[in-house]
């Protein structure tokens, strides 16, 4: 796994932008940027070169979920690993997070060991 | 008009047949006296009956005025209220993240220092090194432990503000609870209301529009679809193949 991967940080809490963001750090991953939505990540996304997007569920203007089908849809972007964090933990949203094309799903509230685990599996699937 | 009153006005109506049959028509007259008195008193409960209901109906239209102060003046304040408990604990989780992306330098600083002295420390005690190579790292030992001084100093200054920081759960706990209360305030006089109008309220089915997030869920209140923990995502995903 490359450490200086660059990774997008999305969510509409900038506390919670500033916990993952540290978390990284602190796992080794300095190289982040952060959004506040969808709407503002696609176009971040499609211009930056990201390497990972963790992203929130639940944020105004565009949501994760929809940010998601948006990268799958996107021929540059549909590789790109993506890794949702949310509080939502309604088996039919985790069902349609699977279907949208997710590589992880972390419910907060959740823990620096879950986060490092999840992005492990993650990569170790997307390099085999 | 109730049972017993109509039982009184036929046997009352069949004395005064006999009576005017028997000719006394004197006692078939107080009779029908009785009988229109009977009725008056009849008519003056069911009058009781309405102003009673009348006065209910005033009660309320005050409680009427009470809705309106809550939702004129308290609900507007509930909802300034709430989004200050969202400024403050936002503010204070930005001031502990703060402190702690500065502490965090200073102990990588003191841990590497810390390493790189106490391997050479092990050599030395091995008598593995030169008199030249002591006497430079009994000078570096002396620097180390000043720095280690003034980093734990801005260690425990730092653990002071976070703990400072914790504030705002009192402030925001006493917000919430007033809040909570002119919730239950607005739900007893919504209660009221409904039973004075008598209105028929129907139980709302309780399923979640499709599309719409549930959140967070909240101990006791947790929606019977939704998985409990990272354990169950992780087993719901792989069953999917994850």
């Amino acid at each position: 796994m490359n450490k200086d991967m660059k990774i997008l940080i999305v969510d509409d809490f900038s506390t919670m932008r500033r916990i993952i963001k540290n978390l990284l750090r602190d796992l080794g991953f300095s190289n982040t940027q952060e959004a506040d939505d969808g709407q503002t990540a696609l176009p971040m996304l499609q211009s930056g070169n990201f390497d990972f997007l963790v992203t929130d569920w639940n944020m105004p203007g565009m949501t994760g979920i929809d940010l998601l089908k948006a990268v799958r849809a996107d021929e540059k972007l549909a590789t790109l690993p993506v890794l949702l964090v949310t509080a939502e933990q309604k088996r039919e949203q985790i069902i349609e997070a699977a279907q949208a094309g997710v590589n992880g799903y972390i419910v907060k509230p959740f823990t620096a060991e879950v986060l490092k685990e999840k992005i492990g599996k993650i990569f170790e699937r997307v390099e085999a | 008009m109730d049972e017993n009153l109509s039982e009184d006005y036929l046997s009352t109506a069949r004395s005064i047949i006999n009576q005017v049959e028997s000719g006394n028509i004197d006692e078939a007259d107080k009779l029908i006296e009785d009988l229109s008195r009977k009725r008056d008193q009849s008519l003056f409960q069911e009058l009781g009956k309405l102003t009673r209901e009348f006065h209910e109906a005033l009660n309320g239209f005050k409680l009427d005025s009470k809705l309106t102060t809550l939702t004129g003046t308290e609900i507007p304040d509930a909802r300034e209220r709430l989004k200050h408990v969202i400024d403050v604990t936002e503010k204070a989780a930005h001031k502990t993240m703060s402190v702690v992306e500065d502490l965090i330098p200073v102990c990588e600083t003191l841990e590497g220092q810390g390493d790189d002295i106490q391997k050479r420390w092990q050599r030395f005690m091995k008598r593995d090194m030169d008199p030249k190579e002591s006497r430079a790292l009994c000078d570096e030992i002396g620097v180390y432990l000043a720095e280690q001084n003034s980093g734990t100093s801005r260690v425990r200054a730092g653990l002071n503000e976070i703990l400072m920081a914790q504030d705002y759960q009192d402030i925001t706990g006493q917000i919430i609870s007033r809040v909570i209360n002119l919730v239950t305030d607005l739900e007893t006089s919504l209660v009221k209301l409904i039973r004075n109008s008598g209105a028929i309220v129907e139980e709302s089915t309780n399923t979640s529009a499709s599309g719409k997030l549930d959140g967070p869920q909240v101990p006791g209140l947790e929606n019977s679809d939704a998985v409990s923990g990272q354990d169950e995502v992780d087993d719901l995903l792989s069953s999917l193949g994850f």
